[in-house]
C-alpha cells in the first residue's frame, strides 16, 4: 500500500506541475492583460506601460515563469489585480465557501445518486422507474447551468421560499444570534447545495443502477435469498457493498466535476467562491489568480482522486492488482 | 407577431412610466429619517482609496466617504466657480491675479476617527495625488492646472495654478480630496494603493466604512459627526451579485431596495410591480461607432476610413433611430454628436447628415464599389468588407451592431461583427488595432474631453484617446478655442463649431444615448437626483418600513 500511494504522489507531483506550467502559459497567451481590464478610460497606454514594468509583466515569459515559482516556493501566491489584495487572501475567502458549498453537495449527492440507484435497480422495468431513468438522463444531459437557473426561478422567484443569491441575509446577519447566523447561512445553502447535489446525483444514480443491476443477478444472491434472507437484507447486506465499487472510483472522479458545476452554480447563486474568482480572474486577466486558482483546483482534483483510488483499494482488496 | 406585439406593450408601458419619472426622481422627499437601504449591484469595488481607483462601483462608494473640497452644482457648470457648492472647504477666496485660490474649510469637518479635518490633510492629500508612483488619473488633472498647495493656518490651504486654465477650479474641486495624514504618513507612497487603508478607509464624508466582503456586500453607515448635517438613512449595503440579472431579479425579488440600471422589458415589469417603482437617474453616456483612419498594422492611411466621402456615405446609409430602438427601446436617445445631453456644451440644433441610402449608394458608385452579384459591393475584385469590433459584454452595443449589419448589407456593405471580451476590447482599442469598432464614452460633467476624443494631439499625447487617429486642423482649433474659452457663451459657440465639424467629417456614427432607468422599493424616499452622479444624492434619501431580508427568530435583544 505505501508502494501504491508514493506511486500516485508521485504521479500527482508531475500532473501538478504540467497543469501550473501550462495554465501559466495560456493565461499569458489570452489577449490582453490585467491593466487592460481596468474599467478607466482615463488611464493611458503610457499609464499601463508603467503598472507593467512595476508588476514584471514586461519580463520576458520564462523569467516571469522562474520568479512565480520562486514565490510559489516561498508560499507567496502573488497579488490580484482584480481584486487589489493578495492572493492568498482572496482565495482564504473563496475557498472555505467554495468546500462548504461543495462538501454537502457530494454528500448528498453521493447518498442520494445511490439511494435513488439502488430503487431505480430494484424496481427495474416498472413505469416509474422508466420515468425516473429518463428524468436522471435529462439532468445529466442537461447543461448545469440550466439546471441552476431552472432551480433557482422556480424555488427563489416564483415560489419565494429561499433566498434568490448571496451568502448571508446582508442587512441582519450581523444582528442575528450564532443559532440565527448559522440557520441564515444554511437557508442560503439550501438552493446551490440542492442544485449541485441533483447534478452529483443524477449521474451517480446511473453508475450505480448499472452496477447493481450487474450484482442482482449474482449467485450469492440467490444463495441468501434460499436461506431465507429477508429481500431488503439480500439488498442492503448482500447486493449493495457489492455494487459500491463503481460509486467510489466515480466519486473520485466527481471532483473536476464538481468544480465544473460550482463555477456555474456559484455565478447563478452568487456564492463568493472559487468558481467566481476564476471566472472574474480569467475575464479580468488577473495571472496571478488564474495560476492560483487552477493550481488549488488541480491539488483538490488531484488529491481527491488519490483517496478514491486508495478507499477503492480498501474496500475490494482485488483492485490492488491492477494497481 | 407575438413577439411584435409583446414589444409595443413594453414600449407603451415603459413610455406611460417615464411620463412618471418627473414625479419621482427631486420631489418626493419624505422627511422620514433613518433607515437601512440595500442597493443591489453586479459589479464589486477595486479599492476605496480615491487616488487610484478604477472601477465605477469604488467611485460611488468612496464619493461617500471622502468629501470634495466644493461641488459641481445643478447646472454643471465647469468654467470658473459659478454654481459650485460648498462641501469640505466653508468658502473660498480667489487672489486678485486668478493664479491661486485660497479655500477655508470648515473646521467643523472631522474624520470618521474623530480627529479634525486639517489644511495639512488637504496638502497631503494634494501630494499623494500628484506624486508619480501613486499613479493618480485625478492626480494627472491636478497636475496639469496646478503647480503647488501651500498651508497658511489649520483650516486655510492655497491651490497655485500654473496658467489660467477655465476649468481649474473644477480640475481642483472635483479631483482633489483631503486625506488623514495622521493615519497614512508612515505608508510608503507607492504601497497606498495596496495597503489596508485602501481597503478599510477612514473619511471625512457623510456616511463611514463598516465593512466590505469582496464579492458579497459592501456596508457604510451615516457618521454622527458630519459637519453639514448627518445623513437620513442610517446605513447603506451594496449586495454584489455576479449577474446583473441576478442583481435586477433580487430587488425584484424583495432582497434589495434598489438597483441602478434596468433594461426596458424590466422597467415596465418595475412599473407593474407593487413594491417597486421606476426611476430616472440621468444618462449615462454615449456609444459610437468609430472608424480607424489608420490601417492598423501598416499605420498608413486605411484604404477605406480616411476617404471622408466614404464615411459619410456610410453614416447616410445608417438608420441610427431604427439602430438606438432596437438596442434601448424607448430607454435612450440618438445623440447629437460627440457629447450628452446632459453637459452644458450640448446643441440640440446641430446639422445632422442625413439618413439617405439612395445617396449613399451614389458615392460609392463614384467611389468605385460597384455591386456584384451577391450583392456585395467590389472594387478591383475585392469585395466591400468591413470588421467590426464590438466588446461581447454590451448587450446594447451587439444589439446596435446586428441592425446596423443589415442595414449595410442593403447598400452593398458587408458588416463581419467581431466580438471580443473587455480586456480584449480596450488592448486592441490602446493599440488600435481594428477596423471599426463599438466603442462607449463616458463623459465627465466637462466637454473639455472631447480633446483627449478628437485633436490631432490625442493620437500621441499621453493621456489622448484618439483611437482612430482622425486629424483635422479646423477642429483641432476649434477644440483649443473651446477649452480656452473663459465665458460659457464663448466656449459654447467654439464647441458647438467642432461638434459640427465632427459631425460632418464623420470619423464616427453617433449611436447610442442610453437613459439610466433604475427601480426603488416604494418604502425609499429620493432626494433630489443630481443627473451626473445619481450615488451623491444619497446622503438625502430615507426609507421607511423594514429594510429587506429575513427576521431573525433567535435574534438577541439589543
Amino acid at each position: 500500500m505505501r508502494g501504491f500511494i508514493l506511486a500516485r504522489l508521485s504521479q500527482a507531483v508531475v500532473v501538478v506541475a504540467a497543469v501550473a506550467t501550462l495554465t501559466f502559459g495560456l493565461a499569458r497567451l489570452a489577449p490582453g492583460d490585467p491593466f487592460l481590464a481596468f474599467d478607466d478610460a482615463r488611464l493611458t497606454e503610457q499609464e499601463r506601460a508603467a503598472m507593467r514594468k512595476d508588476w514584471g509583466y514586461d519580463r520576458p515569459i520564462v523569467e516571469q515563469y522562474g520568479r512565480w515559482i520562486g514565490n510559489l516556493a516561498t508560499g507567496d501566491l502573488g497579488w490580484s489585480h482584480s481584486r487589489s489584495r493578495p492572493v492568498s487572501e482572496v482565495l482564504g475567502a473563496a475557498v472555505p465557501n467554495t468546500l462548504l458549498l461543495t462538501l454537502p453537495a457530494v454528500l448528498f449527492g453521493l447518498l442520494g445518486g445511490v439511494a435513488f440507484g439502488t430503487w431505480k435497480a430494484v424496481r427495474r422495468g416498472k413505469l416509474v422507474t422508466r420515468a425516473a431513468d429518463a428524468a436522471t438522463l435529462a439532468f445529466v444531459s442537461v447543461p448545469d447551468f440550466i439546471v441552476a437557473v431552472a432551480v433557482l426561478s422556480i424555488v427563489g422567484i416564483e415560489l419565494r421560499w429561499l433566498p434568490t443569491s448571496g451568502m448571508v441575509d446582508v442587512v441582519n446577519h450581523d444582528s442575528m444570534s450564532l443559532v440565527g447566523r448559522a440557520t441564515d447561512v444554511a437557508t442560503h445553502m439550501i438552493l446551490p447545495v440542492s442544485t449541485l447535489a441533483i447534478i452529483i446525483a443524477a449521474a451517480v444514480s446511473r453508475y450505480h443502477r448499472a452496477a447493481m443491476l450487474g450484482v442482482l443477478q449474482s449467485d450469492h444472491l440467490r444463495t441468501a435469498r434460499a436461506k431465507g434472507a429477508s429481500e431488503r437484507r439480500v439488498i442492503m447486506r448482500h447486493a449493495l457493498p457489492n455494487a459500491l465499487g463503481p460509486v467510489i472510483a466515480i466519486a473520485g472522479l466527481l471532483a473536476p466535476t464538481v468544480f465544473g458545476g460550482a463555477v456555474f452554480v456559484e455565478k447563478v447563486f452568487g456564492w463568493p467562491g472559487m468558481g467566481l474568482t476564476v471566472v472574474d480572474a480569467v475575464t479580468g486577466r488577473d495571472y496571478a489568480l488564474v495560476q492560483a486558482t487552477v493550481l488549488i483546483g488541480t491539488v483538490l482534483v488531484v488529491v481527491s482522486a488519490i483517496v478514491a483510488d486508495i478507499v477503492a483499494v480498501m474496500v475490494n482488496p482485488r483492485t490492488r492488482i491492477d494497481l | 407577431m407575438r413577439h411584435f406585439l409583446t414589444r409595443r406593450l413594453v414600449r407603451r408601458t415603459v413610455a406611460l412610466g417615464l411620463l412618471g419619472l418627473a414625479s419621482v426622481g427631486g420631489c418626493d422627499t419624505g422627511g422620514s429619517r433613518g433607515g437601512t437601504l440595500v442597493i443591489s449591484t453586479a459589479g464589486d469595488a477595486d479599492v476605496l482609496f480615491p487616488p487610484t481607483i478604477r472601477q465605477q462601483q469604488s467611485v460611488e462608494v468612496t464619493d461617500l466617504l471622502f468629501e470634495r473640497l466644493a461641488d459641481i452644482g445643478p447646472d454643471l457648470n465647469t468654467l470658473g466657480d459659478a454654481g459650485w457648492q460648498p462641501r469640505l472647504a466653508q468658502h473660498w477666496v480667489w487672489a486678485a491675479d486668478s493664479m491661486s485660490v485660497t479655500f477655508h474649510l470648515d473646521p467643523r469637518a472631522r474624520w470618521h476617527d474623530g480627529q479634525p479635518v486639517r489644511a495639512s490633510d488637504v496638502r497631503y492629500g494634494y501630494s499623494v495625488y500628484v506624486d508619480s508612483a501613486v499613479r493618480s488619473s485625478d492626480g494627472r488633472d491636478i497636475r496639469e492646472v496646478s503647480d503647488s498647495l501651500t498651508v497658511a493656518d489649520s483650516v486655510t490651504c492655497t491651490v497655485w495654478f500654473r496658467q489660467r486654465n477655465p476649468e481649474r477650479f473644477y480640475r481642483i474641486a472635483q479631483n482633489l480630496r483631503a486625506l488623514p495624514e495622521h493615519l497614512l504618513s508612515g505608508i510608503a507612497r507607492d504601497s497606498l494603493a495596496t495597503s489596508g487603508y485602501a481597503r478599510a478607509p477612514v473619511g471625512n464624508g457623510p456616511f463611514k466604512f463598516v465593512r466590505w466582503d469582496q464579492r458579497q456586500r459592501i456596508e457604510v453607515a451615516a457618521f454622527d459627526g458630519y459637519h453639514l448635517g448627518r445623513p437620513s438613512l442610517d446605513r447603506i449595503i451594496w449586495t454584489i451579485v455576479p449577474e446583473n440579472a441576478t442583481a435586477v431579479q433580487r430587488v425584484f425579488a424583495g432582497e434589495a431596495d434598489f438597483i441602478q440600471m434596468l433594461a426596458p422589458p424590466q422597467v415596465a415589469d418595475a412599473w407593474k410591480h407593487e413594491t417597486l417603482r421606476a426611476v430616472h437617474l440621468g444618462s449615462l453616456g454615449y456609444s459610437h461607432m468609430i472608424f480607424n483612419l489608420r490601417d492598423g498594422p501598416t499605420n498608413r492611411p486605411h484604404p477605406l476610413f480616411s476617404n471622408r466621402e466614404f464615411r459619410r456615405a456610410l453614416t447616410m446609409a445608417t438608420d441610427r433611430q431604427a439602430v438606438m430602438r432596437n438596442a434601448l427601446d424607448s430607454l435612450g436617445y440618438v445623440p447629437y454628436g460627440p457629447f450628452i445631453r446632459e453637459q452644458w456644451s450640448a446643441d440640440t440644433t446641430l446639422r445632422q447628415l442625413p439618413l439617405d441610402r439612395t445617396g449613399a449608394e451614389r458615392i460609392l458608385d463614384s467611389l468605385g464599389w460597384r455591386k456584384g452579384e451577391n450583392g456585395i459591393r467590389q472594387r478591383a475584385g475585392k469585395p466591400l468588407r468591413i470588421s467590426l469590433m464590438v466588446p461581447a459584454s454590451s448587450a446594447a452595443r451587439v444589439a446596435a451592431a446586428l441592425v446596423v449589419q443589415e442595414q449595410w448589407r442593403q447598400i452593398g456593405v458587408q458588416l463581419d461583427i467581431d466580438r471580443v471580451d473587455n480586456p480584449t476590447f480596450g488592448g486592441r482599442m490602446g493599440g488600435r488595432q481594428f477596423e471599426a469598432s463599438m466603442a462607449g464614452v463616458s463623459p465627465q460633467p466637462s466637454p473639455s474631453g472631447l480633446r483627449q476624443n478628437w485633436h490631432t494631439a490625442a493620437i500621441t499625447m499621453s493621456n489622448g484617446l484618439n483611437a482612430g487617429s482622425f486629424s483635422d486642423p479646423l477642429v483641432d482649433a476649434a477644440i483649443d478655442s473651446a477649452v480656452n474659452a473663459t465665458s460659457v457663451a464663448s466656449a459654447r459657440a467654439h464647441y458647438r463649431a467642432a461638434y459640427q465639424m465632427l459631425i460632418d467629417a464623420a470619423p464616427a456614427i453617433w449611436l447610442l444615448e442610453p437613459m439610466r432607468v433604475g427601480a426603488v422599493s416604494r418604502r425609499v424616499n429620493l432626494g433630489t437626483i443630481p443627473r451626473h452622479a445619481w450615488w451623491s444624492s444619497l446622503p438625502t434619501w430615507s426609507a421607511t418600513g423594514t429594510a429587506p431580508g429575513r427576521a431573525d427568530t433567535a435574534a438577541r435583544s439589543p
